[in-house]
């Protein structure tokens, strides 16, 4: 069984462990480092977060597209007597996670090299921490290996925000570290509810393995229909408080603007990505019936978000602040994106995660900029930075479309395929999500021409330095990846949409895909079958549920169907919704 | 007993022979050679814990019973002992610096930690009453002396040695008498065969009665709700390394007792003694928690949180009532792990010297990482493993003991109780580490962290396994299903 759901295509080296445990490593190297070298200490941090990235580029190019199964996977075993594995893999959804976090990696490190000159070496050994965590998360094919990572994030990051920040920073490193912990020790008894669920399907089915936190091994015990609903509630809150959804977000302000930038800009580009990834990762697939019943709430706060933290955007006069709103709103794009339940919406959803990641981490990176020079955030201060400042107002431009979703840019196509996805849930939804690009493009172009546009009137403006090379050196990247993404998005969707297929067939069927329907999925994505797709015929499901409740009962009991004939599928009827028979 | 059985039981009992023989050694000394410097006589201590300790290892699971029955070596105490070695060990050590602060110059104090250890020892592989209430003496009367162990005239201390003494005389008489009634009813001392008379159906209400008395003796040893009263004044009141050494020592070996014994005497009446510790379970968390939250005395904040940790403890022991492996394996693993992590927060605190000595105020540890990083990076990694924070050992502990609780089935409200108290609990851990890493030093408090290397290297490793088992708690699971098939 676990054979043909994970795939162990290696290029001869543990690729995975590399890239997750080089940081740590070289946190080990920074900290033996003497405190006085501040340059060695730096250029070092930033070379193991660099060669990282690097190390990460061959999880792309060796990458098997076409197929919806975890690869380079390593799995090794633990704790043998619980059933925890050291299982690491990557697949459609995890991929450009991982990505993202060694891209950013490097340079997040490489801003901080002036703007952080006390404890550096502290500093530098934290951020690296927080990477090999980071990784862990969207690496960990085992239930407890994730939730360790998942857990052991906090503790560097608090610091950070502690020991680094500004403001009431003491108050806000509690704010993280508790809303963190109220949304994530309960997932323990969520996560544990699974684990003992296969444990009980594992006897009634005299599997030879009775106890695994295998992710892949869970998502084949069907859930009994009660516990479906409290786990959902209980993954949501864990979840909700970290993408953070409204009303959950009281925290993300508050520790923007107190983090150092290099913190806000791993909260924004990595962590946040950390909640939406879960809900991927185990909300969807684990909890079918749950999240049938439940997605019109879960799109009724993401619609909230969208438009209620834009419109508190546009009030506010710290940029670093409205930088943070935004991200409540786009990450509202993203959950709004998931619980449409459909293949455009999933798959927009994880496109934009990226592109959020790039977009709002490029936001945080041009706030500090500024902030570096002049040491206050307030737009007001500013005015006409571009006569000043021109290539800074050049970089700030382009992230500031991205964000907004300029078509020909990363962010255009995420929320494309988010809007898409979600005018085929519902039509109010739908013009929601249209309303809130404006919405968006009004907060942010605003923004900026206050701060760039216009005459440079305040005195205290006149001769502010540009960009230096190492400036640049942060911001190019991004501007090269905003356009790779909003120019051809073909790579990024090919080696998404699998995984994504892979999530509804689990949602609907109870079950993995094989190779031969992923091919039909990629070769025949065409409106006509976008039905298969379709959230409209799991509404008309949803509906039946709640009149026929036994239909969820006896799907979820029966999760093991009989593989369909490739010329089946072929025949269009790749994954017929088996809840319409 | 003959000749033979009498040389098997010697032959058998050579780790704790060899604490004894050092426990007088050091006594001896201290008489013999009044000019030598006291330190050494802690070295010697320690030196005699690790050769019983190689002693324990060699020995292995050898799983025998001698002293007829009184006596059982096998892996179960195996996993105590590691334990006791540990922390006698790393209270000597810290012990030294202490008192020199302090200037305690007295040979019986190490020669006291030796006995108490060696008390634990004995109660960890005691397999009847009489060899378990000689244990427990040993190590209690000695804990007492410890607590009051001061050259000055300190009112604190003093009254946590009298309160200590006082109560724990009283909880051991309850606990003896319980023990003669389940003589009286039995007939029998040891526990295995306490267990047969009782699943053979020769049982009546009394038995009850003396449950009950047990229950509340071992409860003021594991300073469990209600019989916590004594716990902050006394984890106050007494030296540093003390406190941590009576935080961790004599509820490890109770914890011990009450696995051998307890579950199985009690097993005829389950449910019903199941319920009452998971009322105890949930309330001892709750209330330590809450209490621990406005406290701003380290040290009594480390005496709720121990009270909190008690509790938790219990939702273990509540799973294993349900003769759950998990439960059972999760009482031990969590105690381990806990009493690493205890035990070195305490020795930390013991380190830090400060200006005005008698305090050990929030205040007073602010800026502590800017005096000796070590000293709080070490205090950091056992805080938060006590939060239950990754990669910490603290975690896998409370995350094995929330299972325990899930996979009961009949105990998921105690599992929310169990996760609801962790979040709070999180709160007051996060004031040590803001005091720690992110305030200034307090003006006018001349903080200071004084260390021997020896002292480093213990504490340090003990972080270091903190984490390194944090991540492969593989020989720990291993060693306490082993026992959990032995024991159940």
């Amino acid at each position: 069984m676990l054979g043909s759901i994970t795939y162990h295509h290696g290029i001869g080296i543990p690729i995975l462990s590399l890239v997750l445990w080089l940081p740590a490593i070289g946190a080990l190297i920074v900290s033996a480092i003497g405190k006085e070298k501040i340059s060695l200490i730096r250029s070092t941090a930033f070379a193991v977060a660099f060669i990282d990235f690097l190390f990460s580029l061959p999880l792309y190019f060796a990458y098997q597209g076409g197929t919806a199964k975890m690869q380079f996977v390593e799995n090794f075993s633990w704790i043998p007597s619980i059933g925890a594995n050291y299982h690491l893999g990557v697949d459609g959804i995890s991929l450009w996670m991982v990505i993202l976090t060694t891209f950013m990696g490097w340079i997040t490190v490489l801003s901080t090299f002036t703007a952080i000159k006390e404890r550096v070496k502290e500093f530098m050994v934290v951020i690296l921490l927080i990477q090999t965590a980071m990784l862990g998360v969207f690496m960990s094919v085992d239930l407890l290996l994730f939730y360790l990572f998942w857990e052991a994030q906090l503790v560097p990051m608090f610091l950070m925000i502690g020991v680094w920040g500004a403001g009431r920073k003491i108050y806000s490193s509690y704010k993280f570290f508790i809303y963190t912990v109220v949304g994530s020790f309960p997932l323990v008894l969520g996560l544990l509810a699974v684990y003992y669920n296969y444990h009980d399907y594992a006897l009634a089915h005299h599997l030879s393995v009775k106890y695994t936190f295998d992710i892949l091994r869970l998502y084949t015990a069907p859930l009994p229909s009660f516990t479906q609903m409290w786990v959902f509630w209980v993954l949501f809150l864990a979840f909700a408080i970290k993408v953070p959804m409204i009303p959950f977000h009281t925290w993300l302000p508050d520790v923007h603007v107190d983090a150092p930038t290099a913190g806000s800009v791993i909260l924004a580009a990595i962590l946040l990505k950390m909640g939406a990834y879960g809900f991927y990762r185990f909300s969807i697939p684990l909890l079918p019936a749950a999240n049938f019943k439940f997605y019109p709430y879960v799109m009724f706060i993401s619609g909230v978000a969208i438009v209620y933290a834009s419109w508190v955007c546009m009030n506010q006069v710290d940029m670093k602040k409205l930088v943070a709103f935004s991200s409540v709103a786009h990450m509202g794009y993203i959950t709004m994106g998931i619980f449409v339940l459909n293949q455009y919406g999933l798959e927009g959803g994880i496109l934009q995660m990226v592109n959020h990641g790039i977009s709002s981490g490029g936001l945080f990176l041009v706030v500090g900029l500024i902030y570096d020079r002049r040491h206050t955030r307030d737009i007001q201060e500013f005015g006409g930075l571009f006569k000043i400042l021109p290539i800074f107002t050049a970089y700030f431009a382009t992230i500031m479309l991205s964000s907004m979703g300029m078509p020909g840019m990363n962010g255009f196509v995420g929320e494309l395929f988010v809007i898409i996805g979600t005018f085929q849930t519902s039509l109010v939804y739908g013009l929601i999500t249209v309303a809130g690009i404006l919405f968006c493009a009004a907060y942010l172009l605003w923004m900026f021409q206050r701060v760039a546009l216009g005459k440079p009137v305040n005195p205290k403006n006149a001769g502010l330095k540009d960009l230096s090379f190492r400036e640049q050196m942060t911001m190019a990247p991004l501007v090269v990846a905003i356009f790779l993404i909003g120019l051809y998005p073909k790579p990024f969707v090919k080696t998404i949409r699998p995984g994504v297929a892979n999530l509804l067939s689990l949602v609907r069927e109870g079950r993995s895909l094989d190779d031969h329907e992923v091919e039909a999925v990629m070769s025949h994505l065409h409106p006509k079958q976008h039905k298969i797709f379709d959230l409209r015929m799991i509404r008309k499901m949803a509906g039946e549920t709640q009149t026929r409740p036994q239909t969820v009962k006896a799907v979820s009991a029966k999760p093991e169907k009989p593989p369909l004939k490739p010329t089946e599928i072929s025949n269009n009827m790749i994954l017929k919704n088996r809840y319409l028979d | 007993m003959n000749l033979t059985n009498l040389y098997t039981s010697l032959q058998q009992t050579i780790p704790e022979m060899t604490v004894a023989f050092f426990g007088m050694l050091v006594f001896t000394l201290d008489f013999a050679l009044p000019r030598m410097e006291k330190k050494f006589l802690y070295y010697i201590g320690v030196l005699g814990f690790l050769l019983a300790f190689m002693f324990t290892v060699l020995q292995g699971n050898s799983n025998t019973v001698v002293y007829s029955g009184g006596f059982t070596i096998d892996i179960f105490a195996l996993f105590f002992k590691v334990l006791f070695y540990m922390i006698g060990i790393v209270v000597l050590l810290s012990s030294i610096e202490y008192n020199k602060i302090h200037e305690v110059d007295r040979g019986e104090y190490p020669a006291l930690v030796i006995f108490a250890v060696l008390g634990m020892l004995v109660m960890a592989s005691a397999s009847d009453f009489i060899m378990f209430f000689v244990g427990l003496e040993l190590s209690s009367l000695s804990s007492y002396v410890l607590t009051g162990f001061t050259t000055r005239k300190d009112k604190k201390t003093t009254e946590a040695a009298v309160k200590y003494f006082l109560l724990g005389a009283f909880s051991s008489a309850l606990m003896l008498y319980g023990m003669s009634l389940v003589y009286g009813v039995t007939g029998e001392i040891a526990f295995t065969k306490i267990v047969q008379v009782l699943a053979a159906g020769k049982t009546n209400y009394i038995m009850s009665v003396a449950g009950m008395m047990l229950l509340v003796g071992f409860s003021f040893k594991i300073a469990a709700v209600p019989m916590h009263m004594y716990v902050p004044d006394v984890y106050e009141g007494a030296p540093t390394p003390v406190s941590g050494f009576i935080s961790v020592g004599p509820k490890a070996a109770a914890l011990a007792v009450m696995l051998r014994m307890f579950l199985s005497v009690l097993g005829t009446q389950k449910v019903e003694w199941t319920l009452i510790l998971a009322v105890m379970a949930a309330v001892s968390m709750t209330l330590g928690n809450f209490l621990a939250l406005r406290e701003e005395n380290v040290k009594r904040l480390l005496a709720y949180s121990g009270i909190a940790n008690t509790g938790y403890v219990l939702v273990g022991f509540v799973a294993a009532g349900y003769s759950s492996e998990v439960g059972f394996t999760s009482v031990m693993l969590f105690f381990m792990f806990y009493a690493m992590a205890k035990i070195g927060a305490f020795s930390i605190l013991a380190l830090v010297c400060r200006d005005k000595s008698v305090g050990d105020t929030l205040d007073e540890i602010k800026g502590l990482s800017l005096v000796s990083p070590w000293a709080a990076a070490m205090f950091a990694i056992f805080v938060f493993s006590l939060a239950g924070i990754p990669p910490t050992t603290g975690f896998l502990a409370k995350f094995w003991i929330v299972s325990a609780a899930m996979g009961t089935n009949h105990m998921t409200w105690l599992a929310w109780i169990t996760v609801i108290n962790a979040v709070i609990s999180a709160y007051y851990y996060l004031k040590l580490i803001v005091a720690v890493y992110f305030q200034p030093v307090e003006e006018g408090n001349e903080l200071s962290v004084v260390s021997s290397a020896s002292l480093k290297v213990a504490i340090t490793l003990m972080a270091i396994l903190t984490i390194y088992f944090g991540l492969r708690p593989g020989v720990f699971f291993d060693m306490a299903h082993h026992s959990f098939k032995i024991l159940l």
